[in-house]
């Protein structure tokens, strides 16, 4: 059995009485790509923030690399790379200066790779931070956590506030940090496309609670969507393992998840002939767990 | 490590330049309240100047260093490396230790060269009188540590957040023993160890608050926090008890009604009683009226007559030497016209006298410095006395100028000669001296041993002449003395009598209980007084001569009057004694007791303890069980209530956070939501309800097809 670079079990966080995580319990093992997604509030930052000992469970434990998260040393944090949701830097250093005061903190630091993310996000290293973009900013973050050459990548939203051109040079960037084999990667964003080029597994949390972890073609199989013009009023009908529906017009498209005879026939009661089965997608399949707890439809319709 | 080095040395240096100029600008502005002779200025101002500015600036540093990291994503980023928090800590806490002192320390030593320069020539200081400010400076640290440890501690800006700058002022307090008039040495040797653990305990939590800070514990979770936090805490609310305690007995004195009894003597030795009536408001007390009644020697009957009969004026005693005498400051001793009518100070300094000059613009100029043995210039090698003399006579008293001031027209003659300087007496513990500044020469005038002294007009109702009594540690001496007049010096006489005092007349003495009345030799009286139970004077020893005849016999307050006394008392400090923690309360009895110090206000707010503790003892067990602490826990605490008195309660709820339940799907009782089990029933946590929609993949498959993966990357 492979060792694990993650895990967490029954992970459980209260923000005063409002339990944020529920019960997370799972487990990433080293060479793994995952991808980490859910709305805003979802309890995908807590998580991390959770994994990197930046708070203390309410109940249950995890680990980072085999060690405890709450006891991470300097020894173990020196193996993470960790890209901090909204790229915080101390502004009134230079971009050299950050490197410096990095370079001085990771035994495993290469310079080069560091000058080289800042030439691909054109940043110049006299810089002040304070001067830069966010999508700038990004880049050092980025550079940062990657020239440290981390056995274990956590990345929280690194995408926010990049431009298509450095989205791109992210993910090739992961692609190839990956390439060694022995590396892993836990991602956190919004951006669904990313996480369907980068990652080789998905982890989906709605309302505190992981829903989904399994590998990407195996998530889309087992997931089937339906569209049909409704005859009859949607909460009469119970479809068992419906993700979620969605109305555009007249048109009723139905995300469920291992359907069988009972879920199609209940599809059937309501739809008649106008019930067609459509072609499953990652996409599709991501944006039904995540509009389960939050409304997806057209903020003018609705 | 070196590049964390100078980031924080870059972080904290841009603010070196706000607390000195704070620090100057003070300094500057105390300074020339003082100016042109600085005879006011003490080493007490400076002291709680710098006290101010290095708190305030202590406190600054703390906040600035670690406030911002509390923000955002700060705090992720700081941790996040390989390099330990512990040793981030003690980096900024070197760096900010060295940006704090040379922002204090160069202005104080600035202030210090300063003072070298003006004194003790154009003015009575010395440089020395910065070093009490420079050890506040030290001990003003803690504050950094304090505002460490508010930055840090995960709890409410309007609960108990700022707390920890109250047991910073806790250990900035012990500083104020190097200011200690009396026992200054000793009270260092006490107190400075003390606020050196307290420096240790502050720096101690502040590291532990800011290693755990960054993980904001959990809602209710019991924090395993550590006992330095503890004791943090607990000096913090003791401070905050102890403040309210003393507010509140400031705002309860403020208006009362107040009987106070003594006895007095008339001249023939019958003791009388005198009842003042007093009415306080607003702190600022009013005599009412003062009736005095005849006290009978037999019984304690008090019988109020119309005909009051002049009782004796009691003669006081002074020492040869200043309460208020401290290492550091030139103390003013007098001041007197010279022979032409200028004035002339007198301030005393480690036993020797120096003459200061003022000048018209009120420029003061040293024209002589007086030892045991001669009359000098400044800057030669002089005799100290053993303790600074007191002035007793001054004169002849020329009468001043027309102005009364002096003009020193810068020539080498006017800087060296006083214009016209006179003489005066002064007493000293080995005896009587004269200082004669004309001609720069000083005369033992009595060679005695001076435990305490006595220079007044002492009536006896056939000579004007003054008389000098010396107590020189086992009887009162009396001398007669002459002058001083225009047309002679002070001078003493022979000895008229000598009287026998008891062996506790120096303590007595001391604590103000000798009355002494004194008309020739055959006529004189030595009351002195003695505390009865309720701590108040009940009864005075009299030793009495009437016409050579000496009699010996007691006197008392009566009890019913002596209890109307302690019941003011007990008023004045039932707010202070019932808010005082106990334990401050005990220490405080034990040690006036071991001092063998009076102290009528301990006794009644002792008899409030007892309430106290038991009220704190019931609101510590409620809090601690509100916090769901386990029963050891609630026990500890419940004997924490009966010590530390009624903040106790308000130091579980800022140690330990608040407690939070959900329904236990079991027994339906509300269980703890941190516990694995549930409190009541035992029951663990159930799984969460499927929802239908769960999509698990076999991790293990999963895992082998990665692992599978590595091999493969590692082949190829």
């Amino acid at each position: 059995m492979s060792k694990l670079a993650i895990e967490a079990n029954g992970l459980t966080r209260y923000f005063g009485t409002k339990p944020v995580v529920k019960e997370v319990n799972f487990s990433i093992p080293v060479g793994s790509v995952v991808g980490l997604l859910g709305l805003n509030g979802a309890g995908k930052s807590t998580i991390i923030k959770m994994l990197m000992g930046l708070l203390e469970p309410t109940r249950g434990t995890c680990s980072l690399l085999g060690v405890e998260s709450t006891s991470l040393g300097p020894d173990e944090r020196s193996r993470i790379g960790y890209t901090i949701e909204g790229h915080f830097l101390y502004s009134g250093m230079t971009v050299r200066g950050v490197e410096a005061l990095q370079a001085d903190c990771f035994p495993k630091w290469d310079s080069l790779l560091y000058q080289t993310t800042l030439q691909r996000f054109g940043i110049s290293p006299n810089e002040r931070i304070r001067n830069l973009s966010r999508g700038q900013r990004a880049g050092i973050s980025i550079a940062l956590t990657l020239s440290s050459q981390p056995e274990l990548l956590i990345l929280d939203d690194p995408s926010l506030g990049l431009d298509p051109v450095s989205r791109r040079a992210l993910n090739e960037t992961i692609l190839s940090f990956m390439e060694p084999g022995d590396r892993t990667v836990l991602l956190s964003s919004h951006m669904l496309d990313d996480i369907e080029r980068v990652t080789d597994r998905v982890m989906i949390m709605t309302e505190g609670r992981i829903v989904v972890d399994s590998s990407l073609p195996h998530f889309v199989s087992r997931l089937s969507i339906w569209t049909c013009e409704c005859s009859e009023p949607l909460d009469r009908v119970h479809i068992p393992g419906l993700v979620s529906r969605r109305q555009v017009g007249r048109q009723s498209s139905f995300v469920i998840v291992d359907v069988d005879e009972e879920a199609q026939q209940a599809l059937y009661r309501l739809g008649g002939d106008s019930v067609r089965q459509e072609e499953s997608t990652f996409d599709e399949g991501v944006m039904a767990y995540m509009s389960r707890s939050r409304s997806a439809a057209s903020l003018i319709s609705s | 490590m070196n590049a964390w080095v100078r980031k924080e040395i870059k972080d904290s240096i841009r603010w070196l330049p706000i607390g000195s100029v704070l620090l100057v600008a003070l300094m500057w502005y105390e300074l020339a309240s003082y100016s042109p002779n600085f005879f006011a200025l003490r080493s007490a101002s400076l002291f709680t100047l710098a006290w101010f500015v290095s708190a305030l600036f202590a406190t600054f540093l703390g906040l600035a260093n670690y406030l911002p990291e509390t923000w955002g994503s700060a705090r992720g980023f700081l941790v996040q490396r390989g390099l330990s928090l512990h040793r981030i800590f003690v980096i900024r806490a070197v760096v900010n230790l060295a940006v704090y002192l040379i922002a204090m320390l160069v202005p104080l030593g600035a202030l210090a060269v300063f003072l070298s320069v003006i004194g003790p020539k154009s003015a009575p200081v010395h440089p020395i009188q910065v070093l009490p400010a420079v050890v506040v400076v030290l001990f003003s640290f803690s504050f950094y540590f304090g505002a460490v440890a508010v930055a840090c501690r995960p709890c409410r800006w309007y609960g108990s957040r700022l707390f920890p700058l109250l047991a910073s002022l806790a250990v900035s307090f012990v500083a104020t023993a190097i200011l200690s008039v009396s026992n200054m040495l000793i009270g260092c040797a006490v107190m400075f160890p003390l606020g050196i653990i307290g420096m240790f305990l502050l720096a101690n939590a502040s590291r532990l608050a800011f290693l755990r800070g960054p993980s904001q514990p959990a809602p209710s979770r019991t924090r395993n926090i550590s006992l330095y936090e503890k004791c943090m805490m607990l000096a913090a609310v003791l401070v905050a008890t102890l403040l309210v305690a003393v507010f509140s007995a400031s705002i309860f004195r403020g208006s009362y009604s107040r009987v106070h009894h003594s006895v007095g003597f008339t001249k023939e030795g019958m003791p009388w009683l005198i009842e003042t009536r007093y009415v306080v408001k607003n702190g600022s007390g009013e005599q009412l009226h003062e009736v005095k009644f005849a006290i009978s020697e037999s019984s304690e009957d008090v019988d109020s007559k119309p005909d009051v009969p002049a009782l004796m004026q009691g003669i006081g005693f002074s020492y040869p030497w200043y309460y208020s005498e401290n290492f550091w400051d030139m103390l003013y001793v007098g001041s007197f016209n010279s022979s032409e009518g200028y004035p002339l100070n007198v301030m005393g300094f480690r036993g020797l006298l120096y003459i200061y000059q003022l000048d018209a613009l009120q420029r003061s100029r040293l024209i002589a410095v007086v030892g045991k043995e001669l009359v000098s210039d400044a800057g030669m090698q002089q005799v100290p006395f053993e303790q600074t003399p007191r002035l007793i006579a001054n004169g002849p008293n020329y009468p001043p100028v027309l102005n009364g001031l002096a003009y020193f027209d810068g020539s080498p003659e006017s800087t060296h000669k006083p214009l016209g300087a006179g003489s005066f007496t002064i007493a000293a513990t080995d005896g009587i001296y004269h200082v004669d500044l004309d001609a720069s020469r000083i005369k033992r005038l009595l060679d005695t041993n001076v435990r305490a002294y006595s220079y007044s007009s002492f009536a006896n109702g056939t000579s004007d002449s003054n008389k000098l009594a010396i107590w020189d540690g086992k009887s009162i001496s009396m001398f007669q003395c002459e002058g001083p007049t225009l047309n002679g010096p002070f001078q003493v006489g022979e000895r008229i009598t000598t009287l026998l005092t008891p062996a506790d007349f120096g303590s007595k003495l001391q604590s103000g209980d000798v009355q002494f009345d004194y008309r020739d030799p055959d006529n004189w009286t030595i009351a002195i007084g003695y505390s009865g139970q309720n701590m108040v004077k009940q009864k005075y020893e009299v030793a009495r001569s009437i016409q050579k005849e000496v009699q010996h016999y007691t006197t008392a307050i009566p009890k019913s009057l002596s209890v109307t006394n302690s019941a003011v008392m007990t008023r004045e400090m039932v707010i202070g004694g019932s808010l005082v923690p106990p334990v401050i309360m005990v220490a405080v009895g034990t040690i006036s007791y071991f001092l063998s110090l009076e102290m009528p206000e301990l006794f009644p707010a002792l008899s409030f303890l007892i309430v106290q503790a038991v009220l704190s003892w019931i609101l510590a067990t409620l809090a601690a069980r509100w916090r769901g602490l386990s029963a050891r826990q609630v026990a500890s605490w419940c004997a924490g209530g009966f010590l530390f008195g009624l903040g106790t309660w308000f130091l579980v709820l800022s140690i330990y956070p608040r407690a939070i339940h959900t329904k236990c799907p079991a027994c339906n009782r509300n269980r703890r939501i941190e516990r694995e089990k549930c409190e009541s029933c035992g029951a663990g946590w159930e799984p969460l309800a499927p929802l239908g929609i769960e999509v698990f993949e076999q991790k293990n498959l999963d895992a082998e097809a990665i692992e599978d993966r590595i091999v493969l990357s590692q082949a190829t």
